[in-house]
C-alpha cells in the first residue's frame, strides 16, 4: 500500500472539504490533500442549478455549480491537491486514513490533522414507514434532481412531494418546469421545513399546492407507482379518520430530512450529538479526538452553502494551526434548552476565545415562534440575550457573540442557550 | 427443437436445490423461471433461518426433512462459498405454561435427535441475551439452528447446477404442461415449445396458475403474508440468536433476528391474504410485528428501520406435497413448500430425484461432477494487507460504488457478468448488497444504472428495479416540453 504523510487531510471536496482545505493553505499548511468518491469536486452543489447561493458571502446570486466554481478555483490556484473517484474507507485516532480508488488502487495517508467534511444523506421511505407495495416510482428528492440534472433523465410525470425541506420544495419547482405535473407538496407539520424564500420561489410562484398537516401513508400500484394515499392530522400528528384520500401520481418525491454522514467518524471513536447528528465540536470544530475537525452538513445539516463556508473556514484554519501542536484548554460544554433543538459548537473553550475573533452560534428552533429573545446563561443567570422577530426549525439562527461580550462569561461553567418566557408560539 | 430429460419449472430455492441434485447424473436437465433472475419469488423474501428442526411433528414430510437437511448445512455451504453461522435458537417462555409446554418439546427434540438442546433458566438466558425481557422465564437453546442468505443460498445452488450443465431459461413462463396419453410429453412456454420428459412442479405459490395438474389433484394453494422490518447495521437494539416465542400451532411465531449480513431483522406475523401477489406492508401488520418483536426484546423500535417488506407463504394443507402426480404421469410436485423450505431444499432435491428414479427415469452419476461453487470476491472481507493486493491486480475492486456497504466497481461486475448474472438493480442487490444499506441506492443508484448499461448493456430506459414494468427513468430531462409539457401528463 502506498504510504504519505501529508499536514491537511480533507474528507469531502463539497463547499465545506474546499473551504477548509484552501483555508488551511493560507495559514500555512504545506501539504493539503482533499480527498473526494465523486468524480468531480463540488459536493452536492453539482446538482443544485438553481440560483441562491452566494448571497451573503459573496453578496452576489450564484448557481449552486457557480459557487462550487469559484472554490474550486481557488483550491487549485491555492496548490491543494484533489484526488476524486476516490474513496475514504477508514479514519483511525491516530489521523492515518485509508483510501481505495481505480487510479491509486488503496492508499494510507499520516496527516497531521484530518477535516471531515462528508456532508449528509437523505431520509428514506422505509426510515419513515410508508406502508404499501414496493413499485418503481419513489426517490429521494436529491436522487430525483441528481438524475434530472446531471444525468439527463426524468423518473416520472405526474409528482408528488413529500416534505417540504428546501430539497423537496426546490425539485418541486424542478418538476415542473420539465413539464410534469405537480400534485402537490405534503407535509406532516403545520408549517414549512424549508426557507420561507423557497416556498414563496418554489410553489407560491407557481401555482403548486402546500397541503400542511397532510401526510402519505400509503403507496399504491404493483410495478409503478399508481398513487398515494394520504390522510390529515392534528396538532399532535395524529391521523384525522375521514380525511383519507387517494391522489394518482407515478412519482413520490421524498424530502423527509437529512442525516449527516457519520458512518466513518463512529468508527474512528469520534463522538456524535444525537440533537445533531454530527460529531460533537468545540469553537475551531474539532472533535473529541485531537486533530479531528468536523464542518458543513457533516457537522449539522445547513440550510445554505455560504454558512458552510463559514463554518469550514474556522475548521480549516484551526486545522492548519493544530498541526504545531494541540492548542486545546479546558473546554465547557454549551447546551441547547428550552425551544432551541440543538447549538453547534457544543463544547467552547473561553480563554481561548478572549483573544480571537467573534463567536458564532448556530442553532435551531424548535416550532415557529414570534417575538423571542433567546438567552445565553450560566448558573441560571442570564450572560447574552438576543432579540429575534421570528424563529422556525427550517431556517439556522445565528448568533454572534463579541469578544467584549465573551468576557462576562464564567470560563468554568457550562452555558444553557433557550428561548426566553413569555415568548408566544405562532 | 430441445430436448430435455427434466424440466423444472420455478428458480425458487426448491427448484435450484432439485436442479443441483439433479446435475449429478448425466441428464438433461433445464429449469425455466419466469422472472429474469432466480429466486425473487417467495425465496428472496423470508427469514433465511435454517431451523433446528425442535418442535417438529417427525410424521410430517417437512418434519422429517426438516431434522435431515439441518445437519447437511456445514458440508453443503463450504461446497457453495457461501456465508452461514449456527447461531443457535433461544425459544423464550414468557410463563409457566410456556415452560411446561417447551420442557415437553425438548424430550421429543431430542428424542428426534436434534444437537445439543436443552433448558436455559433465566439467569443463563439473560447472559446468552442480555437484549432478552427481563420477564421472560427461560428458553429452549437449540444450537444447531442458524442463519443463511436466502437469496445467496439460491442462487448458488443455481450458478453450480449451471457449472453442471444445467440450462437455466430465464424470462420464461410456463404456460401448460402438455401431455400424451397422459404422458408428460412438453411444455408450452412464453419462449415457444419444449420436448421433455419429465416435469417438476416447483412453481411456488403459482404451482395451479398453468393447466389443471394441480387442481386434478385435489390441491388448493393458498397464501399466507409475512411482514418484516430490517434495521440499520449500527441500530444499538442487537441479538446474537433467532429469538423464537412458544410456538403455535399454525406458526413460529414472531422472530429476532440477525440477519447473516449483521442487521437484526424481526418478524414475520402470519396473516391469509386474498391475491397472490399480495406483497404490500401493512399498518397493522407491522403493529403485529413490532408488538410481538417487543415481547421478546423490549427495546426494539422503528428509529433505524432501513427495509419494511413482506413474502408470501404457499400453504397447501399442513404439509408439503412432494410426489408424484396421481393423474399425470412424468410430472413430479413440489408444491405447498411453505416453512421450513428453505432449510429442507437440500433434502427436497435428493427426495424428487428418488421419485423421478422411481418412475422411470434413468440415473447414472456424473464422474466429472463438480460439487464446488467459485464465491464472487469480496474486497470487503479481506484485510487491508491483501485488500491492496487485490487492487493492484484489478483496480475495478478499487472504486467503491455503493457507500453504505463498501461494494466496487468490480464485485458489481462480476455479479452481471458471472453465470447467471444480475440484469436488474435488485439482481444487483442480492447478489452483493450494494444498494441495500441504509441509503436504499439514493446515493449508488445512477451509478449501477450507468454499470448494467456498460456491462450487461441495458439502456437507461430498461434498467429496472425488478423487471416487468419497474424502470426507474422513463424520460429525457426537456422531453415532456418539447411534447408540450402537461398536457401530455393529462393524456
Ligand atoms: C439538494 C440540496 C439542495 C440545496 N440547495 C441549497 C440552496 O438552494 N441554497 C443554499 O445556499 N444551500 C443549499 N443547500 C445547502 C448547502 O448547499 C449544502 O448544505 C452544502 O452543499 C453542504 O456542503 P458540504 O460540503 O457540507 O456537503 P456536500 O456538498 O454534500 O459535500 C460532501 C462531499 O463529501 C464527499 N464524501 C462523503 N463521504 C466521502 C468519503 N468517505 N470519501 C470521499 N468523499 C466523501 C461527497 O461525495 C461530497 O462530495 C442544498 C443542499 C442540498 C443537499
Ligand atoms: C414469511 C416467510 C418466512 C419464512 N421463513 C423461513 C425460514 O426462516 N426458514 C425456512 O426454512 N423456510 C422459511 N420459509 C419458507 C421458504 O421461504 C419457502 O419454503 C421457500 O422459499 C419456497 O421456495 P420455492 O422455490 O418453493 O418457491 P419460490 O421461491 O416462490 O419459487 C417459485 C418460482 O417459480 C416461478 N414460477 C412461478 N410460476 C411459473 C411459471 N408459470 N413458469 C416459470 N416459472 C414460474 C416463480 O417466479 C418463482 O421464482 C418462509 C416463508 C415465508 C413466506
Amino acid at each position: 500500500m502506498r504510504t504519505s504523510d501529508v499536514d491537511v487531510l480533507v474528507i469531502g471536496a463539497g463547499p465545506a472539504g474546499l473551504g477548509a482545505a484552501i483555508k488551511a493553505k493560507e495559514n500555512g499548511a504545506r501539504e493539503v490533500l482533499v480527498i473526494e468518491r465523486d468524480f468531480e469536486p463540488g459536493g452536492i452543489l453539482n446538482q443544485c442549478i438553481h440560483n441562491g447561493f452566494g448571497l451573503q458571502y459573496f453578496s452576489q446570486e450564484l448557481t449552486g455549480p457557480e459557487y462550487a466554481g469559484r472554490f474550486i478555483r481557488k483550491a487549485s490556484r491555492s496548490d491543494v491537491e484533489i484526488q476524486t473517484d476516490t474513496m475514504v474507507l477508514a479514519v483511525n485516532p491516530s489521523r492515518e486514513v485509508i483510501t481505495s480508488s481505480r487510479h491509486f488502487g488503496l492508499q494510507l495517508f499520516r496527516a497531521k490533522s484530518v477535516v471531515l467534511a462528508m456532508g449528509c444523506r437523505e431520509r428514506t421511505r422505509d426510515a419513515i414507514q410508508i406502508y404499501g407495495t414496493r413499485p418503481a416510482g419513489i426517490l429521494t428528492a436529491g436522487t430525483a434532481q441528481r438524475f434530472t440534472n446531471i444525468e439527463g433523465f426524468l423518473p416520472g410525470k405526474k409528482v408528488v412531494v413529500l416534505g417540504s425541506g428546501d430539497i423537496g420544495l426546490i425539485m418541486a419547482r424542478r418538476m415542473k418546469l420539465e413539464g410534469c405535473e405537480v400534485r402537490g407538496v405534503f407535509e406532516l407539520l403545520p408549517y414549512t421545513n424549508g426557507l420561507s424564500r423557497n416556498v414563496v420561489q418554489c410553489l407560491n410562484d407557481f401555482s403548486i399546492p402546500l397541503y400542511l398537516q397532510e401526510t402519505v401513508t400509503e403507496v399504491l400500484g404493483k410495478d409503478r407507482l399508481e398513487g398515494v394515499k394520504t390522510i390529515k392530522v392534528d396538532k399532535k400528528q395524529s391521523p384525522l379518520p375521514g380525511t383519507e384520500r387517494f391522489v394518482p401520481c407515478d412519482t413520490l418525491l421524498l424530502s423527509v430530512g437529512l442525516i449527516p454522514e457519520n458512518e466513518l467518524s463512529r468508527k474512528a471513536g469520534i463522538k456524535i450529538d444525537p440533537l445533531t447528528g454530527g460529531p460533537v465540536v468545540n469553537q475551531d470544530r474539532m472533535t473529541n479526538i485531537p486533530g479531528i475537525f468536523a464542518c458543513g452538513n457533516v457537522t449539522q445539516v445547513h440550510d445554505l452553502a455560504d454558512d458552510v463556508t463559514v463554518e469550514s473556514e474556522i475548521a480549516g484554519t484551526a486545522a492548519a494551526r493544530f498541526r504545531k501542536g494541540n492548542l486545546q484548554g479546558k473546554e465547557l460544554s454549551v447546551e441547547a434548552g428550552r425551544g432551541i433543538r440543538y447549538v453547534v459548537p457544543q463544547r467552547i473553550d473561553v480563554s481561548e476565545i478572549k483573544k480571537e475573533n467573534p463567536l458564532i452560534f448556530f442553532m435551531r428552533a424548535e416550532v415557529p415562534t414570534r417575538q423571542v429573545k433567546i438567552i445565553f446563561t450560566q448558573e441560571g443567570e442570564e450572560k447574552f440575550g438576543e432579540t429575534l422577530p421570528f424563529i422556525k426549525p427550517g431556517e439556522i439562527i445565528k448568533i454572534t457573540i463579541s469578544p467584549e461580550m465573551l468576557k462576562k462569561f464564567k470560563p468554568d461553567k457550562n452555558i444553557l442557550v433557550e428561548v426566553g418566557k413569555g415568548n408566544n408560539n405562532g | 427443437m430441445q430436448k430435455f430429460d427434466v424440466v423444472i419449472i420455478g428458480g425458487g430455492v426448491v427448484g435450484c436445490a432439485i436442479a443441483r441434485e439433479l446435475s449429478r447424473y448425466k441428464i438433461k436437465v433445464a429449469v425455466l423461471e419466469k422472472e429474469t433472475e432466480l429466486g425473487t419469488g417467495t425465496t428472496k423474501a423470508n427469514t433465511g433461518l435454517i431451523h433446528s428442526g425442535f418442535n417438529v411433528d417427525k410424521n410430517t414430510i417437512k418434519g422429517r426433512l426438516n431434522l435431515e437437511a439441518n445437519p447437511l448445512f456445514d458440508r453443503l455451504v463450504s461446497q457453495l462459498n457461501i456465508p452461514f453461522q449456527r447461531n443457535g435458537s433461544l425459544v423464550v417462555a414468557h410463563n409457566r405454561e410456556d415452560y411446561q409446554a417447551l420442557l415437553h418439546s425438548i424430550e421429543e427434540a431430542k428424542a428426534n435427535g436434534v444437537k445439543g438442546i436443552k433448558w436455559l433458566n433465566k439467569d443463563e438466558l439473560k447472559e446468552k441475551e442480555p437484549a432478552i425481557n427481563k420477564d421472560s422465564f427461560g428458553a429452549v437453546f437449540a444450537p444447531s439452528g442458524g442463519i443463511i442468505c436466502p437469496f445467496e443460498f439460491t442462487l448458488a445452488l443455481g450458478q453450480n447446477a449451471h457449472s453442471n450443465g444445467v440450462v437455466f431459461f430465464l424470462g420464461t413462463e410456463v404456460k401448460k404442461i402438455i401431455t400424451k396419453e397422459g404422458w408428460v410429453e412438453g411444455l408450452e412456454t412464453s419462449r415457444g415449445f419444449i420436448r421433455v420428459s419429465f416435469v417438476v412442479n416447483a412453481a411456488g405459490l403459482l404451482a395451479d396458475t398453468f393447466g389443471e395438474e394441480i387442481k386434478n389433484e385435489g390441491i388448493t394453494l393458498k397464501a399466507r403474508r409475512g411482514q418484516y422490518l430490517v434495521y440499520d447495521r449500527e441500530y444499538p437494539v442487537k441479538v446474537k440468536h433467532t429469538l423464537f416465542p412458544r410456538p403455535t400451532e399454525v406458526s413460529k411465531g414472531i422472530i429476532v433476528t440477525p440477519t447473516i449480513h449483521g442487521n437484526l431483522m424481526v418478524g414475520p406475523n402470519a396473516e391469509q391474504v386474498e391475491g397472490r401477489d399480495a406483497l404490500e406492508t401493512t399498518e397493522t401488520g407491522i403493529k403485529e410485528v413490532l408488538e410481538g418483536a417487543r415481547k421478546l426484546v423490549p427495546n426494539i423500535d422503528t428509529s433505524a428501520v432501513i427495509r419494511m417488506f413482506s413474502g408470501l407463504r404457499a400453504v397447501a394443507n399442513n404439509d408439503f406435497i412432494i410426489a408424484p402426480a396421481k393423474k399425470t404421469r412424468g410430472l413430479v410436485l413440489a408444491v405447498g413448500i411453505q416453512s421450513p423450505g428453505l432449510t429442507a431444499a437440500p433434502r427436497i432435491g435428493e427426495l424428487v430425484a428418488e421419485i423421478l428414479k422411481d418412475i422411470g427415469l434413468g440415473l447414472k452419476g456424473k464422474p466429472d461432477f463438480q460439487e464446488e461453487r467459485t464465491p464472487l470476491k469480496s474486497p470487503g472481507k479481506m484485510n487491508w494487507g491483501e485488500r491492496a493486493a487485490l487492487v493492484e491486480k484489478d483496480l475495478d475492486y478499487g472504486q467503491v460504488i455503493c457507500r453504505c456497504e463498501g461494494i466496487t466497481r468490480g464485485e458489481i461486475r462480476d455479479a452481471i457478468l458471472s453465470p447467471l448474472g444480475a440484469v436488474t438493480i435488485d439482481g444487483i442487490k442480492r447478489r452483493t448488497r450494494a444498494a441495500s444499506g441504509r441509503c436504499q441506492s439514493g446515493f449508488c443508484g445512477p451509478r449501477l444504472i450507468e454499470l448494467l448499461k456498460e456491462f450487461a448493456g441495458i439502456s437507461p430506459f430498461e434498467a429496472s428495479l425488478r423487471g416487468g414494468e419497474t424502470q426507474i427513468l422513463k424520460y429525457r430531462s426537456k422531453e415532456l416540453l418539447l411534447k408540450g409539457g402537461e398536457n401530455i401528463a393529462d393524456q
